[in-house]
């Protein structure tokens, strides 16, 4: 009830806003800043920081929360100077154009000073501070890519590649590894949809992401025992607590496949609800709708996609601490494509020579698709525990429905999922950050979830189950001035139920099995001077079998090969060591990292003898274990050349090697690298930080592929070059719009990526040029 | 916030944990999938005699486990024509066994069955002989054998494909689509 109610009168306001928004704002009004102070390292909330108006000559102080308000300003742009204990002070330049925006400003320690960064302008994800190879997405770096799915918004990140299914499925792999073994962190909350399936995509709605973590190598200590490879923390913006309405539309166009999206948000600092109080709360909903994707040559028929997502967030603080509710959906509809769908070995073979069918373009949607639904709920509070410190609590309950539809086989039915899937999972977890023992900061937390996993299609893919899990998990940093170390473990338990499944061919049985294990991991940072720092970790982690890898069995439409699962498969571990150097100085923001990753019990897929049926021969695989070795060297930095010239580059190598048999492993990321060249132009009266960017994208052909599969042939290296035009804001008629053109693959180039998994048939997507179109409501409002 | 506002947030919450509560995974599923279990052909002398017939079962289906031998020796004679029909059958569930020819026929323009001979000489399958959809083109269900009055007596093979056109148009049918639903290699001899 209460929620239906909130959500009415949100929705009241919202339509409001959306009338009123319509009028233009008068140009020389005056506005407000929101922002928040936070320590540049940790994110974490600095209160009571001085914040000093320059112009105005005026001191307001931040809340507990870090958050600073100051009203009525006139001028269009100013200066902040922002000063806390045992910071360093730090010069801002805020204009008009961040009204209604949180303006995020991070300190950093006095000893480890490094220069401003203006807002707005590509933040440095060099923080000197911690061992593990991290990167960070900024709002500044999302709103460029808003649109897209998230693993094509993570493209860019070194170390970070993408499975691909055309642009409608992106899979993200953090150091060649993927599915199970990365954990997407969504608010807080683990993302728990079929997350084992190559072509099972993060159900994210890209919309909703204010800033992305990516930590490279294992996260097990507080992610859970299958953060093997790595996590994603996506975290969306916090319930609002400034008062008043704000907002954003935001429109995107894409040229390729002819997608148009758009997402349209209110919120509200301080509602004062009856019962509840005052409250902040927040609704957005948004679409993406596409139809066929373009290579250079040809159309990619059926490989459209319609999104529709909704979200929903209510928050309230009290002198006890913050409690925030939030709901949000994501439903997607994707056709996959039809070459690529085929039946048998021979199909296959005949696909491949054949090439692609010419087809006009089209939105329709056709067998073979898929249809997702990802509702989710979450509730977290923060409660103030005196001296012990700050108590974390969050509950989330999602379903995750996935149904998925063949155009095969099955004549008459073809309305009917092939498969269909849905899993109901609870989780709850709680996080003591205890008050600083000496130097000693720490976290330590239980973390539960229970799992059901209910089979509704036509078929059998994996059996249902029933999991629970249960963790304890330590996590200490102490900072010795010479160094930070940091530390931590976790001791994991999973409980995990199979039922029964007989069929003529499918024979599952009722069986129960534990598995339960310690990871634990150590890192040390090290400053080198005022401009350096050099990190390492270690790490011991383990991941359970998934039910997939254990119990699969059948053919996987798409690439026609048959999957076979063994029950007996035991647990993998792996065994971690990564070193990263890091510059931080006035003209050069740099990181290098080399790392190893040894996994004994490694599951991958083994080639056994063709399976024969009446539907003719498939090339058979088994889940089998072997010791695998990942290497590889990342780089990534900015260096401002010139005044408004940046140069930004990244790139990876790494080796993925079966270490019983010394062949490659299959599916490793080829070797790739990027240069951008950005300049910044300068204002105008109607524009403000204009820029244009010049990106180059450089692949190595992947000629390290294990033999004896044609799924493994090499893939040819490329080069791409992407062109674009932006600025932070323009001024049309008064009203604050943000506009940015892109075209990604400015030559039309014809390539293959080595993880593109319609590599066999066709080429991947040709030149895209994309609009993007932001309105930001609430300025002056 | 009071304690009753946080009662009321929280039986919301447990409201909506309340519809998750059907993730009993207990209960049976079903397997539906619909398959090709049993291919079936039928060949009759043009001239009258005896019919031939032959089965292959894979009583999996698309599972792991190899079709059964076939049930019968195709055995030709020289000389002979042959009236054929095939027959695709889905025994999973034997007191619901359903007729895939039915089906087949009703969607004639995305079907086609290729009879490839091998090993014989002088044993043809006339693209001629066969039945044809609405646009002309061949399908397949009903077909002849022509055995040649002078073929060579010797033993070798006739491939079934069933071919299923549904992204590429079946145009006159000549070239096998790239989903197969049926493959089976039939032995076969000329006396």
């Amino acid at each position: 009830m209460m929620l239906t109610r909130l959500t009415f009168r949100l929705l009241q306001a919202f339509v409001i806003t959306l009338l009123v928004s319509a009028v233009p704002v008068a140009a020389q009004q005056p506005w407000s800043l929101t922002g928040r102070v936070v320590d540049g390292t940790t994110g974490a909330p600095i209160p009571a920081a001085r914040v000093h108006w320059v112009e105005g000559d005026r001191d307001v102080l931040a809340n507990d929360d870090g958050r600073f308000l100051v009203v009525d300003i006139h001028h269009h742009r100013v200066t902040l100077l922002v000063e806390a204990l045992g910071y360093a002070a730090q010069t801002w330049e805020v204009s008009a154009d961040m009204a209604g925006i949180l303006v995020e400003i991070p300190l950093t320690d006095e000893a480890l000073r490094l220069e401003g960064i203006e807002v707005g302008v590509r933040q440095s994800a060099v923080d000197l501070r911690v061992p593990q190879s991290t990167s960070r997405l900024t709002p500044a770096d999302i709103v460029r890519e808003r649109g897209q799915t998230l693993g094509e918004t993570l493209r860019g990140v070194e170390g970070v590649s993408i499975i691909q299914y055309g642009p409608s499925i992106a899979k993200p792999v953090v150091r060649g590894l993927h599915s199970q073994r990365i954990v997407v962190m969504n608010d807080g909350v683990r993302q728990e949809g079929q997350q084992w399936g190559s072509e099972h995509a993060p159900e994210i709605d890209v919309f909703d992401v204010n800033e992305i973590q990516i930590i490279r190598g294992p996260g097990s200590v507080l992610y859970g025992s299958d953060a093997l490879g790595g996590v994603l923390r996506i975290e969306p913006a916090e319930a609002p607590s400034e008062s008043g309405f704000a907002g954003e539309t935001v429109f995107n166009a894409f040229s390729n496949n002819r997608q148009y999206s758009g997402s349209a948000m209110l919120e509200h600092g301080s509602l004062d609800l009856p019962l509840l109080g005052m409250v902040g709360g927040r609704v957005r909903a948004s679409a993406r709708k596409s139809g066929d994707a373009k290579t250079a040559d040809y159309n990619l028929t059926n490989t459209g996609f319609n999104e529709f997502n909704l979200g929903m967030t209510v928050g309230a603080t009290r002198d006890w601490g913050d409690l925030e509710v939030d709901y949000s959906r994501f439903d997607t509809q994707i056709g996959l494509f039809k070459g690529a769908h085929v039946g048998n070995f021979d199909d296959l073979l005949r696909a491949m020579e054949q090439g692609p069918t010419l087809t006009d373009f089209a939105y329709t949607i056709e067998n073979p698709r898929q249809e997702v639904t990802h509702d989710a709920v979450r509730v977290n509070s923060h409660i103030h525990a005196g001296g012990a410190g700050t108590l974390e609590t969050t509950y989330a309950f999602q379903l995750n429905r996935r149904r998925e539809f063949d155009s095969h086989g099955p004549l008459a039915a073809q309305a009917r999922p092939a498969f269909g899937l849905d899993l109901h999972t609870h989780t709850v977890e709680s996080r003591l950050q205890h008050q600083p023992i000496g130097a000693l900061e720490g976290t330590m937390g239980l973390s539960v979830m229970r799992q059901g996993n209910i089979s509704k299609g036509k078929a059998f893919l994996i059996p249902q189950y029933r999991l629970y899990t249960g963790a304890l998990f330590l996590s200490e940093e102490a900072d010795l001035g010479w160094a930070t170390l940091s530390g931590g473990a976790r001791y994991e338990l999973r409980w995990q139920r199979v039922y029964e499944f007989t069929d003529a061919s499918i024979d599952v049985p009722d069986e129960t099995k534990t598995y339960d294990d310690v990871a634990a991991a150590f890192g040390i940072s090290v400053p080198l001077g005022d401009f350096w720092s050099i990190g390492a970790t270690t790490g011991r982690a383990w991941r359970a079998p998934n039910v997939n890898e254990r119990y699969s069995q059948g053919v996987h439409h798409g690439t026609a090969q048959y999957e076979l699962g063994d029950p007996t498969l035991a647990k993998e571990r792996t065994w971690n060591v990564d070193a990263t150097l890091r510059h931080s100085g006035d003209r050069v923001n740099a990181q290098l990292a080399a790392y190893r990753n040894a996994i004994s019990g490694f599951i991958y897929l083994e080639p056994r003898a063709p399976v024969l049926s009446i539907r003719g021969a498939y090339p058979a695989f088994e889940y089998a274990q072997t010791d695998a070795v990942v290497t590889g060297l990342e780089v990534s930095g900015e260096v401002n050349l010139l005044a408004g010239l940046e140069l930004t580059f990244s790139g990876a190598l790494l080796r993925g090697t079966d270490d019983v048999t010394d062949t490659p492993l299959y599916d490793m990321p080829a070797d790739r690298g990027t240069v951008g060249l950005r300049f910044n132009l300068p204002d105008a009266s109607w524009v403000s930080r204009p820029f244009v960017n010049v990106g180059l994208t450089a692949v190595r052909q992947q000629d390290r592929v294990p033999e004896g599969t044609i799924y493994a042939l090499p893939t040819d290296g490329y080069q791409l070059v992407d062109l674009e035009f932006g600025a932070q804001s323009f001024d049309i008629n008064g009203r604050r719009v943000d506009i940015g053109l892109e075209m990604k693959n400015l030559f039309d180039t014809a390539y293959r990526d080595y993880l593109s998994r319609y590599k066999l048939f066709v080429d991947d997507p040709g030149r895209d040029i994309v609009l993007r179109v932001r309105v930001p409501l609430g300025a002056g409002f | 916030m009071t304690a009753s506002s946080i009662v009321r947030a929280l039986s919301a919450i447990i409201l909506v944990a309340a519809f998750s509560a059907c993730d009993d995974p207990t209960d049976p599923v079903a397997n539906e999938q619909e398959l090709i279990t049993d291919v079936t052909i039928t060949l009759t002398p043009v001239g009258g005699g005896a019919a031939i017939v032959s089965t292959i079962a894979d009583p999996d289906g698309a599972g792991p486990n190899p079709p059964n031998a076939q049930t019968a020796a195709i055995a030709l004679e020289p000389g002979v024509t042959y009236d054929g029909e095939i027959e695709f059958l889905d025994r999973q569930n034997p007191s619901a066994v359903e007729d895939i020819t039915a089906e087949v026929a009703e969607e004639a323009d995305e079907h086609r069955v290729f009879y490839t001979v091998n090993g014989l000489t002088g044993v043809t399958v006339p693209d001629a002989s066969m039945d044809t959809d609405s646009n002309g083109a061949p399908v397949g269900l009903i077909f002849q054998v022509v055995v040649d009055a002078g073929a060579a007596s010797g033993s070798g093979s006739i491939r079934v494909v069933l071919s299923h056109y549904d992204d590429a148009p079946k145009g006159n049918g000549s070239v096998p689509s790239d989903e197969t639903d049926v493959d089976v290699t039939f032995t076969a001899s000329v006396n």
